[in-house]
Protein backbone atom coordinates (compact mmCIF):
# COMPACT_ATOMS: atom_id res chain seq x y z
CA UNK A 1 0.00 0.00 0.00
CA UNK A 2 1.47 3.38 -0.97
CA UNK A 3 2.26 5.82 1.81
CA UNK A 4 -0.28 8.58 1.88
CA UNK A 5 2.10 10.87 3.73
CA UNK A 6 5.62 11.17 2.41
CA UNK A 7 8.16 10.79 5.15
CA UNK A 8 9.56 14.25 4.55
CA UNK A 9 6.29 15.79 5.62
CA UNK A 10 6.91 14.80 9.19
CA UNK A 11 6.97 17.90 11.29
CA UNK A 12 10.06 18.90 13.08
CA UNK A 13 8.42 18.21 16.42
CA UNK A 14 7.69 14.59 15.59
CA UNK A 15 11.18 14.19 14.18
CA UNK A 16 12.46 15.29 17.52
CA UNK A 17 10.21 12.72 19.16
CA UNK A 18 11.55 10.03 16.83
CA UNK A 19 15.13 10.94 17.59
CA UNK A 20 14.27 10.60 21.26
CA UNK A 21 12.93 7.12 20.57
CA UNK A 22 16.46 5.85 19.99
CA UNK A 23 17.29 4.29 23.32
CA UNK A 24 20.34 4.94 25.43
CA UNK A 25 22.62 2.37 27.00
CA UNK A 26 24.52 1.89 30.21
CA UNK A 27 27.94 0.48 29.32
CA UNK A 28 30.25 -0.95 31.97
CA UNK A 29 33.96 -0.95 31.09
CA UNK A 30 36.71 -3.25 32.22
CA UNK A 31 39.09 -1.79 34.79
CA UNK A 32 42.23 -3.21 36.36
CA UNK A 33 41.07 -2.70 39.95
CA UNK A 34 37.70 -4.31 40.56
CA UNK A 35 37.41 -7.98 41.47
CA UNK A 36 35.35 -10.17 39.14
CA UNK A 37 33.30 -11.40 42.09
CA UNK A 38 32.55 -7.84 43.18
CA UNK A 39 31.40 -6.78 39.69
CA UNK A 40 29.12 -9.84 39.57
CA UNK A 41 27.76 -9.00 43.01
CA UNK A 42 27.02 -5.38 42.00
CA UNK A 43 25.15 -6.57 38.88
CA UNK A 44 23.11 -8.99 40.97
CA UNK A 45 22.29 -6.58 43.76
CA UNK A 46 21.71 -3.38 41.82
CA UNK A 47 20.03 -4.68 38.64
CA UNK A 48 18.50 -7.72 40.31
CA UNK A 49 20.01 -10.04 37.71
CA UNK A 50 20.18 -13.74 38.54
CA UNK A 51 23.70 -14.90 39.32
CA UNK A 52 24.31 -16.61 35.96
CA UNK A 53 23.26 -13.52 33.99
CA UNK A 54 25.36 -11.27 36.22
CA UNK A 55 28.35 -13.58 35.72
CA UNK A 56 27.89 -13.62 31.93
CA UNK A 57 27.84 -9.82 31.81
CA UNK A 58 30.85 -9.58 34.09
CA UNK A 59 32.75 -12.02 31.84
CA UNK A 60 31.81 -9.95 28.79
CA UNK A 61 33.19 -6.84 30.51
CA UNK A 62 36.32 -8.75 31.41
CA UNK A 63 37.02 -10.45 28.07
CA UNK A 64 35.59 -7.94 25.56
CA UNK A 65 36.41 -4.77 27.48
CA UNK A 66 32.81 -3.64 27.96
CA UNK A 67 29.20 -4.77 28.12
CA UNK A 68 25.80 -3.12 27.79
CA UNK A 69 24.04 -3.78 31.09
CA UNK A 70 20.90 -1.69 30.56
CA UNK A 71 18.94 0.05 27.79
CA UNK A 72 16.29 2.72 28.17
CA UNK A 73 15.74 6.44 28.33
CA UNK A 74 18.61 8.80 28.94
CA UNK A 75 17.63 9.83 32.46
CA UNK A 76 17.36 6.24 33.61
CA UNK A 77 20.73 5.39 32.07
CA UNK A 78 22.34 8.39 33.79
CA UNK A 79 20.97 7.14 37.11
CA UNK A 80 22.44 3.69 36.41
CA UNK A 81 25.83 5.14 35.48
CA UNK A 82 25.90 7.29 38.60
CA UNK A 83 25.02 4.19 40.65
CA UNK A 84 27.85 2.23 38.94
CA UNK A 85 30.29 5.06 39.72
CA UNK A 86 29.05 4.89 43.30
CA UNK A 87 30.04 1.23 43.38
CA UNK A 88 33.43 2.16 41.95
CA UNK A 89 32.77 0.67 38.50
CA UNK A 90 33.70 2.40 35.27
CA UNK A 91 30.50 3.09 33.28
CA UNK A 92 29.25 5.44 30.58
CA UNK A 93 25.97 6.49 28.98
CA UNK A 94 25.72 6.33 25.20
CA UNK A 95 23.07 6.34 22.52
CA UNK A 96 22.33 2.85 21.24
CA UNK A 97 23.24 3.96 17.69
CA UNK A 98 26.64 5.16 18.92
CA UNK A 99 27.59 1.61 19.86
CA UNK A 100 30.39 1.51 17.28
CA UNK A 101 32.10 4.57 18.69
CA UNK B 1 42.09 -14.40 62.76
CA UNK B 2 40.97 -12.19 59.88
CA UNK B 3 38.03 -13.46 57.98
CA UNK B 4 34.43 -13.18 57.01
CA UNK B 5 31.80 -15.77 57.76
CA UNK B 6 28.08 -16.22 57.58
CA UNK B 7 26.22 -16.00 60.84
CA UNK B 8 24.42 -19.24 61.58
CA UNK B 9 20.75 -18.54 62.24
CA UNK B 10 20.89 -15.02 60.79
CA UNK B 11 20.35 -15.18 57.04
CA UNK B 12 21.77 -12.21 55.15
CA UNK B 13 24.22 -11.35 57.91
CA UNK B 14 27.97 -11.84 57.76
CA UNK B 15 30.54 -11.39 60.48
CA UNK B 16 33.81 -9.66 59.76
CA UNK B 17 36.70 -10.47 62.08
CA UNK B 18 39.54 -7.97 62.15
CA UNK B 19 42.79 -7.94 64.04
CA UNK B 20 43.83 -4.85 65.98
CA UNK B 21 46.45 -3.95 63.35
CA UNK B 22 43.86 -4.13 60.60
CA UNK B 23 41.49 -1.89 62.56
CA UNK B 24 44.25 0.70 62.77
CA UNK B 25 45.01 0.47 59.04
CA UNK B 26 41.32 0.78 58.13
CA UNK B 27 40.93 3.80 60.42
CA UNK B 28 43.91 5.47 58.83
CA UNK B 29 42.74 4.67 55.29
CA UNK B 30 39.25 6.01 56.06
CA UNK B 31 40.75 9.21 57.42
CA UNK B 32 43.07 9.63 54.44
CA UNK B 33 40.36 8.93 51.88
CA UNK B 34 38.02 11.51 53.44
CA UNK B 35 40.86 14.00 53.55
CA UNK B 36 41.74 13.36 49.91
CA UNK B 37 38.12 13.79 48.78
CA UNK B 38 37.39 16.89 50.82
CA UNK B 39 40.73 18.75 50.72
CA UNK B 40 42.46 17.63 47.52
CA UNK B 41 39.76 16.97 44.90
CA UNK B 42 42.16 17.77 42.04
CA UNK B 43 44.73 15.20 43.11
CA UNK B 44 45.08 12.57 40.35
CA UNK B 45 44.17 9.85 42.86
CA UNK B 46 40.98 11.72 43.79
CA UNK B 47 40.10 12.18 40.13
CA UNK B 48 40.42 8.41 39.64
CA UNK B 49 37.38 8.06 41.92
CA UNK B 50 35.16 9.95 39.47
CA UNK B 51 35.09 8.15 36.13
CA UNK B 52 33.62 9.81 33.04
CA UNK B 53 29.92 9.22 32.44
CA UNK B 54 30.13 10.17 28.77
CA UNK B 55 32.76 9.81 26.07
CA UNK B 56 31.70 13.20 24.69
CA UNK B 57 33.53 15.97 26.61
CA UNK B 58 30.58 18.41 26.64
CA UNK B 59 28.11 15.77 27.84
CA UNK B 60 30.69 14.60 30.40
CA UNK B 61 31.18 18.13 31.77
CA UNK B 62 27.41 18.43 32.21
CA UNK B 63 27.14 14.99 33.83
CA UNK B 64 30.04 15.79 36.15
CA UNK B 65 28.43 19.08 37.18
CA UNK B 66 25.22 17.29 38.23
CA UNK B 67 26.72 14.20 39.84
CA UNK B 68 30.13 14.97 41.31
CA UNK B 69 29.05 16.50 44.59
CA UNK B 70 26.59 13.69 45.34
CA UNK B 71 29.10 11.01 44.43
CA UNK B 72 31.82 12.63 46.53
CA UNK B 73 29.49 12.95 49.53
CA UNK B 74 28.57 9.28 49.23
CA UNK B 75 32.23 8.27 49.25
CA UNK B 76 33.02 10.45 52.26
CA UNK B 77 29.95 9.07 54.05
CA UNK B 78 31.11 5.50 53.38
CA UNK B 79 34.54 6.25 54.86
CA UNK B 80 32.77 7.84 57.84
CA UNK B 81 30.58 4.76 58.31
CA UNK B 82 33.67 2.56 58.47
CA UNK B 83 35.38 4.85 60.98
CA UNK B 84 32.21 4.86 63.13
CA UNK B 85 31.84 1.08 63.02
CA UNK B 86 35.48 0.72 64.10
CA UNK B 87 35.03 3.27 66.91
CA UNK B 88 32.22 1.21 68.37
CA UNK B 89 34.56 -1.73 68.78
CA UNK B 90 37.12 -2.48 71.46
CA UNK B 91 40.87 -2.10 71.21
CA UNK B 92 41.65 -5.75 70.51
CA UNK B 93 40.64 -7.71 67.45
CA UNK B 94 37.03 -6.97 66.62
CA UNK B 95 33.97 -8.61 65.19
CA UNK B 96 31.64 -6.54 63.04
CA UNK B 97 28.28 -7.84 61.90
CA UNK B 98 27.04 -6.59 58.54
CA UNK B 99 23.85 -7.22 56.61
CA UNK B 100 23.64 -6.62 52.85
CA UNK B 101 22.78 -2.95 53.34
CA UNK B 102 25.43 -2.15 55.94
CA UNK B 103 28.06 -4.00 53.91
CA UNK B 104 27.82 -1.56 50.98
CA UNK B 105 29.93 1.23 52.51
CA UNK B 106 32.62 -1.38 53.25
CA UNK B 107 32.56 -2.74 49.70
CA UNK B 108 32.62 0.67 48.01
CA UNK B 109 35.21 2.01 50.44
CA UNK B 110 37.56 -0.91 49.75
CA UNK B 111 37.16 -0.36 46.00
CA UNK B 112 37.89 3.36 46.39
CA UNK B 113 40.97 2.61 48.48
CA UNK B 114 42.23 0.28 45.76
CA UNK B 115 41.51 2.85 43.04
CA UNK B 116 43.57 5.43 44.94
CA UNK B 117 46.39 2.94 45.53
CA UNK B 118 46.37 1.97 41.83
CA UNK B 119 46.60 5.66 40.87
CA UNK B 120 49.51 6.13 43.28
CA UNK B 121 51.27 3.00 42.00
CA UNK B 122 50.94 4.21 38.42
CA UNK B 123 52.71 7.42 39.42
CA UNK B 124 55.77 5.33 40.29
CA UNK B 125 57.02 6.46 43.70
CA UNK B 126 60.02 5.08 45.64
CA UNK B 127 60.19 1.24 45.60
CA UNK B 128 59.61 0.84 49.35
CA UNK B 129 56.49 3.02 49.12
CA UNK B 130 55.27 1.03 46.14
CA UNK B 131 55.63 -2.28 47.92
CA UNK B 132 53.57 -0.95 50.84
CA UNK B 133 50.92 0.34 48.44
CA UNK B 134 50.84 -2.98 46.58
CA UNK B 135 50.56 -4.92 49.85
CA UNK B 136 47.73 -2.67 51.07
CA UNK B 137 45.90 -3.11 47.78
CA UNK B 138 46.23 -6.91 47.96
CA UNK B 139 44.97 -6.90 51.53
CA UNK B 140 41.98 -4.66 50.63
CA UNK B 141 41.22 -6.99 47.70
CA UNK B 142 41.35 -10.01 49.99
CA UNK B 143 39.00 -8.36 52.48
CA UNK B 144 36.57 -7.23 49.80
CA UNK B 145 36.64 -10.64 48.10
CA UNK B 146 35.94 -12.41 51.40
CA UNK B 147 33.01 -10.06 52.09
CA UNK B 148 31.56 -10.53 48.61
CA UNK B 149 31.86 -14.32 48.82
CA UNK B 150 30.15 -14.47 52.21
CA UNK B 151 27.41 -12.03 51.15
CA UNK B 152 26.84 -13.90 47.86
CA UNK B 153 26.43 -17.14 49.78
CA UNK B 154 23.78 -15.70 52.07
CA UNK B 155 21.86 -13.86 49.32
CA UNK B 156 21.96 -16.79 46.89
CA UNK B 157 20.82 -19.06 49.68
CA UNK B 158 17.96 -16.67 50.37
CA UNK B 159 16.89 -16.60 46.73
CA UNK B 160 16.74 -20.38 46.49
CA UNK B 161 14.58 -20.95 49.50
Amino acid sequence: MPHETPLLDIELESLDAIVRLVPWQTVVWDDPVNLMSYVTYVFQQYFGFPRDKAEQLMMRVHTEGSAVVATGNREAMERHVLAMHGYGLNATVRRADDAAS
Amino acid sequence: MTGVERLPGSPGVVRLALEAAEVEILRELARQLSELLTSRPDDSAARALFPSGYADPAAQAEFDRFTRAELGERKVAAAGAIAEALDRTGADGVLIELDTERAWPWLTFLTDVRQVLAARLSEGGPPEEQSIQAALSDWAAYLQGALVDALSDTTDGGAES
